[in-house]
């Protein structure tokens, strides 16, 4: 059994404790999902589980940690990577090997199992994470969401008792979601204690046994999901997901929950033809111009992109989403000029691009790893380089209520806290194209509200925002949503119906909401959108009242 | 200065899909080439280039070793036009024959050498584990770091912050570069240690055997110095010198 007796942790940079009197006891075959807002502490209590601190973060540390009785301090090293399987929050920083099947085999070969041995588990958790077409490739040329079923393979191909996983479906597609989850409950099952620190968290909730929410350094509660559920309400709501436990069904909205009967007869005395009209409202003139672009890595053969006609008009919000390694990144990459297309044109505001123009700025982007973006020592300092006034600097920060973290030094944010503000400050550079990649990964629901909102006021302005995520917490509140699959655009059209074809047809992106909406249909016999973004769920109830 | 990093990165990039040579042929090789690097005779400069570009020719790293040659073109026309100002053709002739054939010998070692075949290849002459990795550390660091490197430039440049006199914006570069190297060895410590690196003696999940391709390069290198030997024997480059 793994017992946390009165955990307070604080950071030799920090005035303030970063985990304050945990208690917490978890039994092996035990599945618990830790949930909270950015800087709530997860990820401190991640890196304290896996002794990272205080080896490598100075810090104090009171309280203890206990396995089976035997305080972790007392355990050697050894034991502690035979008992603890980890996947960290930004995989890519992680890697020691440049071969695919070489980063997995590492922690194997360290811990001196036998070849054969090694191997048969290496083609197991190759086969069950559907990743065997990566193994003989190099790690740098993986996309982010490649590169983290890589790491969980490397945990799980060893499966020690305790695995504990930061933020494990953050980057990966729903498919992969729903498969991995499926496979975390398998080996709690078998007898694995099983930690996740995440926030998206639709699916995994459904099969997880218990859920603690983590307030400013606090458990503020744990128990079984359908319990405490409610809670997350106010810190990190599913939003409009069904949440399918075993005896009863919710859904949760932004504005509160409401039982399915209550929400069916509302929904029958409403115009739903009313719900269409919203998010209809777009510039006819378009910014950006794909024509018939193709694109392969140098010396391959296959294609990432292949044929790709594709236009974003001014005041366009568009939500690019495929499974991991379809191209996404590689779209956003060509439109930045960063790559250069193996056949095609791209256009950007009537003008042919070749390649990144130095001082000639009309796109702004913020890579998957916001680390790179921010080059000021602070947030604040990163975005007066920009806009050159102090005072117009911290107005946008305390709009955002952002005030209090924004002379703090960027290492000491948190990854969420940290993206948040790569994320505002990329909006105020004023550029007319705004090219994100995987924004929503580490956001809570305020990060996520914040990026709603700082897309609608660029859309205001005119501006053309493009965001590269599978996320479909966010894709739902987008004018568009395009889905890339074999390099070839498959669907694109609005997110709702792109996703219903997705659902109806291909089945390549499971979502939830769909599948609630399409239950309501056949309960109530009247024809509803396909997806209801918070903003249309909220007006529909509204419109019921 | 992008495209230069971009080429360093393929141009010393491990590719698995090439032909694989036993890691201690392969530094055996490069150390060969590089004693014969440092003498200072103009002949055996260009003998070991047209070597270097012989197996790399034979071996497929045409587009690696090109790659190479594009990110070294401005350092071999700024130190050439300098070397020849300052110290006249000959000095010129070595510091640009030194240059390419490092460039292209390390490109195809780089090319063909996997790291972790390179630390199981140490353990099995006993070397300890925590001194078998440090080179094959360092070569799969080159690739990423050049790629970091490319990945901060492209962000910096997208953000408009490379602009205007180059003395103006590299320290800037340099700095965020820097810290982001200190940030990736911090992380790697941290996976090395939950990674279990160094617990105990570690068992390889494969062999690694040595087979006639190795044999092959061997030979070539052994024509090499026996080339060496003779043409050296009997001074038939001496117009060359």
């Amino acid at each position: 059994m793994l017992q946390i007796n009165d955990l307070t942790v604080r950071y030799m940079t920090s005035n303030e404790d970063a985990l304050k009197h945990i208690n917490f006891e978890a039994s092996k075959g035990e599945f618990v999902v830790i949930a909270g807002p950015s800087g709530s502490g997860k990820s401190t209590l991640a890196q304290i589980l896996m002794t990272l601190i205080p080896n490598f973060t100075e810090a104090d540390i009171s309280g203890e940690i206990t396995y089976n009785g035997i305080s972790f301090k007392e355990l050697t090293r050894e034991k502690l990577v035979s008992l603890l399987g980890y996947v960290p929050q930004y995989p890519s920083d992680f890697t020691t090997s440049l071969l695919v099947e070489e980063e997995i085999v590492f922690l194997l070969e360290n811990l001196a199992l036998d070849s054969e041995e090694i191997l048969s588990r290496l083609n197991q958790v190759l086969a069950e994470l559907e990743i065997s077409s990566l193994r003989r490739r190099v790690i740098p040329e993986l996309s982010s969401g490649e590169l983290q079923r890589v790491f969980l393979a490397s945990a799980l191909a060893f499966a020690p008792p305790i695995i504990i996983l930061d933020e494990p479906i953050a980057r990966i597609d729903p498919k992969t979601e729903v498969k991995l989850v499926e496979l975390l409950r398998k080996l709690a099952d078998s007898g694995h204690l099983v930690i996740a620190f995440e926030h998206r968290l639709d699916y995994i909730v459904t099969k997880a046994d218990r859920l603690v929410i983590l307030k400013q350094g606090e458990i503020v509660s744990d128990g079984h999901p359908s319990n405490n559920i409610d809670l997350l309400e106010e810190i990190d709501p599913p939003e409009l997901s069904l949440i399918d436990f075993k005896d009863k069904e919710k859904i949760i909205s932004l504005e509160g929950q409401a039982d399915l009967k209550r929400i069916i007869s509302r929904i029958k005395n409403v115009d739903i033809s009313e719900l269409f009209k919203l998010n209809n409202e777009t510039s006819k003139d378009t910014a950006i111009s794909l024509n018939k672009v193709d694109f392969r890595y140098n010396n391959k053969t296959e294609w990432i992109l292949k044929d790709v006609d594709l236009q974003f008009k001014k005041g366009e919000s568009i939500g690019l989403m495929g499974i991991n390694g379809c191209g996404k990144s590689t779209l956003m990459k060509i439109i930045l000029g960063i790559e250069k297309t193996s056949k095609g044109e791209v256009w950007i505001k009537g003008r042919k691009i070749k390649n990144v123009r130095k001082g000639k700025k009309d796109c702004i982007y913020v890579p998957e790893n916001a680390k790179l973006f921010l080059v000021g020592p602070t947030p604040l300092r990163d975005l007066e380089r920009q806009l050159r006034n102090n005072v117009e600097v911290i107005e946008i920060y305390n709009k955002f209520k952002m005030q209090k973290l924004m002379k703090r030094k960027l290492y000491h944010l948190s990854e969420g806290e940290r993206r948040l503000f790569a994320l505002i400050n990329s909006f105020y550079f004023q550029e007319d194209i705004i090219l994100l990649d995987e924004p929503t990964i580490a956001l809570d629901k305020k990060g996520r509200r914040i990026l709603l909102e700082l897309v609608e006021t660029a859309k205001e302005n005119g501006n053309t925002v493009i965001l590269a995520t599978n996320d479909p917490r966010i894709v739902t509140s987008l004018d568009r949503l395009v889905v890339i699959e074999n390099g070839d655009i498959c669907l694109n059209g609005p997110p709702r119906d792109v996703l219903y074809e997705l659902e109806k047809h291909t089945n390549l992106i499971p979502n939830q909401t769909v599948r609630y909406i399409l239950k309501l249909e056949k309960e109530t016999g009247i024809s509803l959108p396909r997806i209801l973004n918070p903003k249309e769920f909220n007006f529909l109830l509204k419109e019921a009242e | 200065m992008s495209f230069m990093l971009k080429r360093i990165y393929d141009g010393f990039l491990y590719k698995p899909d090439k032909l694989q040579i036993h890691p201690l042929v392969g530094i055996v090789i490069i150390s060969i080439q590089f004693g014969f690097l440092i003498l200072n005779k103009n002949w055996v400069l260009a003998l070991l280039l047209i070597f270097i570009i012989f197996e790399n020719v034979i071996f497929k790293n045409i587009r690696g070793s090109l790659s190479i040659l594009w990110a070294l073109l401005p350092i071999l026309i700024f130190l050439g036009g300098l070397t020849y100002l300052f110290g006249g053709w000959e000095i010129t002739y070595r510091v640009l024959m030194r240059l390419l054939v490092g460039g292209l010998g390390f490109s195809f070692f780089f090319s063909i050498v996997n790291p972790s075949d390179l630390t199981r290849s140490f353990e099995k002459l006993k070397i300890p584990t925590k001194i078998a990795l440090i080179p094959s550390l360092a070569l799969m660091m080159i690739p990423r770091i050049a790629k970091d490197a490319e990945d901060t430039f492209t962000t910096l440049k997208i953000r408009g912050e490379i602009k205007g006199f180059f003395l103006r914006w590299l320290p800037r570069v340099f700095a965020v570069f820097i810290a982001s190297i200190i940030y990736r060895s911090e992380f790697l410590a941290q996976s090395l240690y939950f990674k279990g690196l160094g617990i105990q003696r570690r068992t390889h999940y494969r062999k690694i055997s040595f087979r006639w391709v190795d044999l092959f390069r061997l030979l070539i290198w052994t024509c090499f110095i026996i080339s060496f030997i003779f043409i050296d024997k009997y001074d038939l480059f001496y117009f060359f010198n």
